[in-house]
Parts: C-alpha cells; sequence; structure tokens
C-alpha cells in the first residue's frame, strides 16, 4: 500500500449580527485557523490536529510521532487530482448584507409590533486546502449568507412560536423567501379548527421525514441486516412518486464536496437512493466497502479533526412536476408544519412528533393556526401508500428542496 | 504555552479609557480526546488541542466581539475591536445601562491539576475501554457497536477592564457503549454511559454493562405502545430532562428581553406546580459534568431556585439580563467555547427529593408507563421526550417492554399534574452530548431528580 501525507486545513471568517428583541444588539468577527494532518504509512493512520496557527511540516512531525493514537486500515485510497472551485459572494454584498437586514428588522417592529424576533444575520467565508503532499492538492473557497430568526408572540407561553430563516451561497437577497414565510404569520393569531385523524400534511423541512429511512440505506446498517429493508436491495417499497438522492457536488444545491475524505470524486455527483420507490444503492465509504465488499460511494467525510467516517453528503427529494402551492391551491385541506420539536422514530419505523406550531390551508388559503397536536405515522406508509405527491419546489419557492405531501395521522 | 504564559498575555493587554466603555479577555485552552470503536476495531484516536481567545467591547449600548486563534497578538484585535466598535452606526438597543461585571474580583481555581485527563496516555485510555468487550462479545444478539471515549482538560483565564480576573479549569472524561441488539426481525438501540473527572472513575463498570445489555435484549420484540394519554413516572434521567427542558430553557432570562407579557406571566410567588415540586440550578459541584464555578463574565456560581414548592422563585441570569431585571447576577453566563459569546445557560439542573417510595408512587396506577431513560428531549410551550427503555405499568407494578417514540406534555399542565416524587435523586452527568441554544451546541451540563410519577402525559 503506498504512503501518503495529508494536510486538511480550513480558514474560516464570520461576520455575525445578533439579534434579540427585533434588534441588532452585536457584532461578531470570527477568524480562525484549523488544520489536520494524516499519514497512511504501512497499513496505519497517523494524525494529529490544531486549532491556530501551526506549520505543515511541524503538524506531520506530531503525526509521526503519534504512535499510540495510530489506527489501522486495509483499504485502498483513491488517485486525487488537483482541483480548484471559488464561490464567492460580490464584494457589496458585505457592505450591504448588514443594512438590508437592519431595514428588515425595523420593517417587522412595525408590521409585527407583537412579535419578538431573536437570531443572528452572518455572513461567512471559508476556505479549504486539501492537500495530498507531492501528489495532488484541493483548493475550495466558499462564501455565503445566512439569515436565522425565532419568533415569540408576545401572549405565547412557550419560549418560542416558530422560525424564519435563509441560507445561500449564491446570493443575500432574502426577500422573496422571507416574505413567503412571512405570510403565514399573518395568521398566526387566527385559530383554526381540526379534526383528529389522518390528513394531508406538508412539514416546512420535509428531511424530518427521512433519518430512519437514512439510517436503513448505510453500509454499516444494511451490510448487517439492521435498519428497515433487511436485503431488500432493488426491490420496489416506497411510493412511485418518491425519489431520493445523496449529492456530493453541486453548487446550485449548496453541496460542495468536489472529493471525499478517502480521495474519492463521483463521476456523477448525484447517487440515486431510491427511484421511483425502487431501493437503489447504499452509501459507503473505502473501509465499510473493505469490509463488506462493496464499492465506495464517495460518502466518506472527516472534520480536521477526526478520522473519516461514512456520512451522507447533501441528500436531496427527487422534484415532482408541480410547485408546492400549485398542490396547496387544490387539497381541500392541508396542514403545513412550521415547527415540529423533539420526535423520533422506533426502530420499526414508527415516526411520531409533537408539533409546536402548524396552520391550516385550504384550497391554498391559510385559514389559520392549528392547536397544539401530534402527527404519527410509519415510514413505509407516509412514503409509501400514503404520499400524495412530491412538489417541484420548497414552501418558500426554494427549487432545491422539493416538498413532501402525504396523509399522517394528526392526534389532537 | 503555559497557563502562566496566557495569563501574562491577558495581564499585558491595554486599552486607553477613551478607546471604549468598556472590554474584557477570555482565552481558553483546551485539550481534547475522542476515541472511536466500530464494532471493536479502533476507527478513530485523535487528541485535539485547541487554544483561542475571545474578545469583547462595549460601546454605546452595543457589543462588539471578536473571536481569534491568534492568541499571541491579542492587543492588534482588541485595538481594532475599539476603533470598529467607535464608528459603529446601529441604533442603540436600548437594553440596559452597564451591562458588564464592575466588583473588581480576583480568582483562581485550579481544581485538577494532579488529574489532568490530557497528562494520561492514549494507550491507557484505549485499554480502559478495551476491558469491556469481553462483556459485548458474551452476547450474540449485538449485531453494532460503537464505544466512544471522549475527554477533556480546558484552561480558561480572563481579564477585564474593570478589573475582574479569574482563571479556572475543568476535567472530565467519560464512554459510551452504543450498541444495537437484533434478533429475527427485531432489533433495539440502546446505550450505556459511563463518567468521571478521572480516568479511573471509568474502570470497573462491567456488571453494570451487563445488566444493561441483558435489559435490552427484552426490547427487541417489545410492542408499539398504543397512542394516547397515560399517567407516567419518570426516572431520573428523563425527570432530569424534562426540569432542563421544560423548564429550565424558560427560566433564562435572556428568552424574555423586550418581552413585558413574560415577565409579567414569570411573575416571581406566582404558583406554577405541585406543591411537592422544587427545581434549582447550581453549578458549584465538583465532578459533574455542569460544574461552572465561575461564569464567563466573573461571576460565581451559586444554587438558584426556579421552582420551590410549587412556586416561581427565580430566573437564570448573565449581566445583561440581571441588569435589565433590576435582579442580582447568578453566574449563568457561559460560552461554549472561546468562538462564543457568552449567553444564560444552565449548569446542574435538578428536582428536589419528595417523601415516597417507588412502590408508593405507582401503588395507584392501573395502566401507565416507566420511562427509565432518554435519547433526546427538547422543550417549547410543549416539552417532548423521546425515551429509550420503557415499560408497562399495570396495577401498581412495573411490567413488560414497550416501544415509545415520544412523550409530550404542555409545560405548565404537566407541572400541576405532578403527583408525587421519590426519595431519591440521582444526577445525571455526560461528557457526550450536552445543552444546545442558538447556535452554541453541546454545552455540557448536569441534569437529575428523583423518580416523579405525572398523572396524566401524552405518549405515542
Amino acid at each position: 500500500m503506498q504512503t501518503l501525507n495529508e494536510i486538511l486545513a480550513y480558514d474560516s471568517t464570520e461576520r455575525a449580527m445578533e439579534i434579540a428583541a427585533t434588534r441588532f444588539t452585536s457584532v461578531r468577527d470570527r477568524s480562525i485557523q484549523k488544520k489536520g494532518a494524516r499519514i497512511f504509512h504501512e497499513g496505519k493512520i497517523f494524525s494529529s490536529s490544531v486549532v491556530g496557527e501551526c506549520a505543515d511540516d511541524e503538524l506531520l512531525s506530531q503525526a509521526r510521532a503519534n504512535e499510540s493514537g495510530a489506527v489501522p486500515f486495509d483499504y485502498e485510497l483513491a488517485q486525487m487530482t488537483t482541483r480548484s472551485e471559488s464561490s464567492e459572494l460580490s464584494p457589496e454584498v458585505w457592505d450591504t448584507f448588514a443594512s438590508s437586514v437592519d431595514s428588515f428588522l425595523a420593517d417587522l417592529r412595525v408590521r409585527f409590533p407583537d412579535f419578538i424576533f431573536g437570531g443572528n444575520a452572518s455572513l461567512w467565508g471559508r476556505r479549504v486546502r486539501q492537500e495530498w503532499l507531492d501528489t495532488a492538492t484541493v483548493n475550495q473557497t466558499i462564501q455565503g449568507c445566512t439569515l436565522g430568526m425565532y419568533y415569540k408572540h408576545k401572549n405565547s407561553a412557550g419560549i418560542l412560536d416558530g422560525g424564519i430563516g435563509y441560507s445561500s451561497i449564491k446570493n443575500a437577497d432574502f426577500s422573496k423567501s422571507i416574505e413567503t414565510q412571512l405570510k403565514f404569520l399573518e395568521h398566526f393569531e387566527t385559530k383554526a379548527s381540526l379534526t383528529a385523524g389522518k390528513m394531508p400534511v406538508v412539514f416546512w423541512n420535509s428531511s424530518s421525514l427521512l433519518p430512519k429511512l437514512l439510517e436503513s440505506v448505510r453500509a454499516d446498517y444494511y451490510c448487517k441486516d439492521l435498519g428497515l429493508f433487511k436485503k431488500q436491495l432493488g426491490e420496489k417499497l416506497l411510493s412511485e412518486k418518491f425519489s431520493l438522492y445523496d449529492v456530493s457536488y453541486d453548487l446550485s444545491r449548496d453541496a460542495h464536496k468536489l472529493i471525499d475524505a478517502d480521495g474519492y470524486t463521483r463521476k456523477d455527483p448525484a447517487l440515486s437512493l431510491f427511484e421511483n420507490g425502487i431501493f437503489k444503492n447504499i452509501i459507503c465509504d473505502a473501509r465499510n466497502g473493505q469490509k463488506y465488499s462493496k464499492e465506495a460511494t464517495g460518502n466518506s467525510t472527516r472534520s480536521f479533526d477526526s478520522a473519516a467516517s461514512l456520512q451522507f453528503n447533501h441528500v436531496r427529494v427527487g422534484s415532482g412536476s408541480r410547485s408546492s402551492w400549485d398542490i396547496l391551491n387544490e387539497l381541500d385541506e392541508c396542514l403545513v408544519v412550521d415547527l415540529a420539536m423533539g420526535g423520533d422514530f422506533t426502530d420499526t419505523g414508527h415516526f411520531s412528533t409533537p408539533v409546536q406550531n402548524a396552520y391550516v390551508m385550504k384550497k391554498g388559503q391559510i385559514t389559520g393556526r392549528a392547536p397544539d397536536l401530534t402527527v404519527s405515522s410509519i415510514v413505509s406508509e407516509m412514503l409509501g401508500d400514503d404520499l400524495i405527491e412530491v412538489s417541484s419546489d420548497s414552501l418558500d419557492l426554494d427549487p432545491n428542496s422539493p416538498s413532501i405531501f402525504t396523509q399522517i395521522n394528526v392526534i389532537l | 504555552m503555559k497557563q502562566s504564559d496566557l495569563e501574562n498575555i491577558l495581564d499585558s493587554l491595554t486599552l486607553d479609557s477613551s478607546a471604549c466603555e468598556y472590554w474584557d479577555a477570555r482565552i481558553e485552552d483546551v485539550n481534547k480526546t475522542n476515541i472511536t470503536f466500530e464494532d471493536l476495531e479502533v476507527t478513530n484516536c485523535a487528541v485535539k488541542p485547541s487554544r483561542g481567545a475571545f474578545l469583547r467591547v462595549f460601546e454605546r449600548g452595543f457589543w462588539f466581539y471578536k473571536a481569534t486563534t491568534d492568541v499571541a497578538d491579542l492587543q492588534t484585535a482588541l485595538n481594532e475591536l475599539a476603533a470598529q466598535a467607535k464608528s459603529h452606526r446601529f441604533e442603540d438597543p436600548k437594553t440596559a445601562d452597564t451591562p458588564y461585571n464592575t466588583s473588581a474580583e480576583e480568582s483562581r481555581i485550579i481544581a485538577y491539576e494532579d488529574v489532568r485527563v490530557d497528562h494520561v496516555g492514549l494507550d491507557k485510555k484505549k485499554s480502559v475501554c478495551e476491558s469491556y468487550f469481553d462483556i459485548i462479545k458474551e452476547y450474540p444478539q449485538i449485531k453494532k457497536t460503537r464505544v466512544t471515549y471522549a475527554d477533556e482538560y480546558k484552561f480558561k483565564t480572563y481579564r477585564s477592564s474593570t478589573g475582574v480576573r479569574f482563571s479556572v479549569d475543568a476535567n472530565h472524561c467519560g464512554i459510551a457503549f452504543g450498541y444495537t441488539v437484533a434478533e429475527g426481525d427485531g432489533s433495539f438501540e440502546d446505550r450505556y454511559l459511563t463518567y468521571g473527572s478521572s480516568i479511573e472513575a471509568l474502570e470497573g463498570n462491567q456488571e453494570a454493562l451487563a445488566s444493561n445489555i441483558k435489559e435490552s435484549t427484552r426490547f427487541i420484540h417489545a410492542p408499539d405502545i398504543a397512542a394516547g394519554e397515560y399517567p407516567v413516572l419518570m426516572d431520573s434521567e428523563v425527570v432530569g430532562v424534562f426540569a432542563h427542558e421544560s423548564f429550565g430553557h424558560k427560566s433564562e432570562a435572556d428568552f424574555m428581553l423586550g418581552d413585558e407579557n413574560a415577565k409579567e406571566a414569570w411573575k416571581i410567588g406566582s404558583t406554577v406546580g405541585s406543591e411537592c415540586l422544587s427545581i434549582y440550578d447550581d453549578g458549584s459541584e465538583k465532578h459533574t459534568s455542569g460544574y461552572c464555578p465561575i461564569d464567563d463574565e466573573g461571576f460565581p456560581t451559586q444554587k438558584t431556585y426556579l421552582i420551590k414548592n410549587g412556586k416561581l422563585t427565580g430566573r437564570l441570569h448573565n449581566h445583561t439580563t440581571a441588569r435589565v431585571f433590576e435582579e442580582a447576577p447568578t453566574g449563568n453566563a457561559r460560552a461554549m467555547s472561546f468562538e462564543y459569546q457568552p449567553i444564560v445557560r444552565m449548569t446542574n439542573t435538578c428536582v428536589e427529593a419528595g417523601e415516597q417510595s417507588v412502590e408508593e408512587l405507582i401503588a395507584g396506577v392501573k395502566d401507565g408507563i416507566y420511562a427509565e431513560n432518554f435519547s433526546h428531549g427538547s422543550g417549547l410551550s410543549t416539552f417532548t421526550i423521546a425515551p429509550r427503555r420503557c415499560y408497562l405499568i399495570k396495577n401498581g407494578k412495573i411490567e413488560e417492554p414497550v416501544r415509545v417514540s415520544v412523550i409530550s406534555g404542555n409545560v405548565f399542565e404537566t407541572l400541576s399534574k405532578i403527583e408525587g416524587c421519590s426519595q431519591n435523586v440521582n444526577l445525571q452527568n455526560s461528557i457526550h452530548g450536552g445543552c444546545g441554544k442558538g447556535e452554541q451546541w453541546p454545552l455540557p451540563v448536569g441534569f437529575g431528580g428523583p423518580q416523579v410519577l405525572v398523572g396524566k402525559m401524552v405518549v405515542s
């Protein structure tokens, strides 16, 4: 097996503005260097890491000296190739983002005087250098902006009632997305009536429905006959309307892993996990691939200070043909779940979660806020026979995040 | 760098009094170790040193922060931060006057120098984990394991322009045994945690691990609960997370900033729960995961009652919220690491003991649930707990295992439905996971209490 020296270095900068009581209260600048080294030599990985400045040579020396921390490896590493990529926001954004958010907060204070907003607006940048010494280097520069806010009604007993947010590496114009989210807030104080039982439901964040399914398509679960889909690769298990992908690299979808921690680059960045309900692939890294005689799928991930492990990249639901709002306009009644915290799955795939904030919609019209409730279903049903449709976009118009409309049991 | 070198860096910082109204600086020097065994093979063995500083400047009602790994040149960072503060143009948020510590006190609490976990070799740490593997191998039902060792030694030093100086350390370690047991079509994921403030505390728990695994196998074919409302007996671990999630976060005063209704609803002296219920927060106890003798604004920790005998008694504060509420600081300003500013956080949050035995508590329960431990929890107006092991209670007896996804309830309704608390309190500590608030996760905290019976909760 070959000997390789690797350096993984992050240089992160961030300007974050804290929001409390619907006003900026602080500004925080961060400038953080983090670096890790790995040496692959004679079947062992020697490693070291540091937060702060440290020369590459010194870090590699520390790795070499770390005999006790060496971890065995028995798999082939991929051939890395030098690549470079940059996705930066325009310089004007750094000047204008803060004032845009400040104006937005002033507007919120007038438009929603009975709500208190808190959270964070930030501009961030990350330079990543993954260098396999004397072989190849991958350089990546990414910048983005994030606006993450929670809100609370002044008469509410809770510490927060919901959230609004925006995140992009392309542009800092959050107005359209946020406006769609604020449409629901206008109906917060109107109580909608609801009957318990199975009904169409859409989660603002559809990924809430996926954790147990995702666990089941990992090699370290599937190859041990664990998870929901034992020995069922290749079978049709879910609705033909449901497709699911693991995307390693697609900047339009905020997926930016050029190369995985074992050096693999996929030929096709999108790995099909489910295609029209058929279970197509499991994810696998080099270690599990060697263990279970499976091909690696470019799903090895590591942080600068940890070993590589099997992880998903960016999980994306396959787009449907109609927009979320076209679907909502057609449904007689639909529960739109904004905030559902604390739920979980059992090992048999039963899912249940309390819903702290949801709205009832009838034929595309928001009729009011639902009472406190719990929703409950089973993975094979809510992504199977109970699946109504998958939209082409999210509720706040993001074409990269389709929404899953499905029948779920509502318990009042 | 030695601890004294870091203290000297802070002592050398200067800023003209005209440069800004107030400044402070905190340096954190941390050594962590993480060792992971997957299916009993080591896959990760990492020592993680980290050193950085967090600077704060307060000027005209606004805070300015800088987090940096360039500890050697903090003076330049402080000068630049003060200049930035002078030129800012945002509207004064009008939260409080002088929201900073002016006590000019000095403390040095170095409690763990002799048992520092970062002075123990990796071979020793690995061998402690491996000493449990024979137990795991005895159970053919175990199909998948993930054993994770973690430790941390943290040295923190701080100085402010008002003369506050402190240095403090923290030291803890733990092993998490995660495993999946399976037989035929059934499977169950469970875990066993150990914790201590020295390596020696993690040794010798083989019997307890074996007992835990054996009990987990009873859940492989456990049926799902029929969703509905049930009386629930919560064990210490579950009571702790309930107190932390449902009530502890509500007591954090920064959530009430700008909200006059919330302050009124949280009037000290209001009755919010059963008379048998008392909940406190206290970071003074050493060898606990919420140990925090001095907070990150230089205030000493204290035992703060949040509820006493069913009545609201106190809130948790940092200095800003204490000024706004015109109450005393409580020593609860904590930052997760040098990358973040201190915000109001809990330390060790605990329900006080009651007077009954467990048998007395459940004697009258015909059809209920016993929740022994949990996977995760959260708290808003409705709190939720995702339990791990649950059992049916039938006619006053704990009986067979049952699977439950989530237990939930309205916070204040549940507090008023507490029917009794047992006599024995356990505080749960862990170095794995922790409390999340905003972007700051995971912060080490402790939580616990006695066994508590709630008359009615939603179970699904």
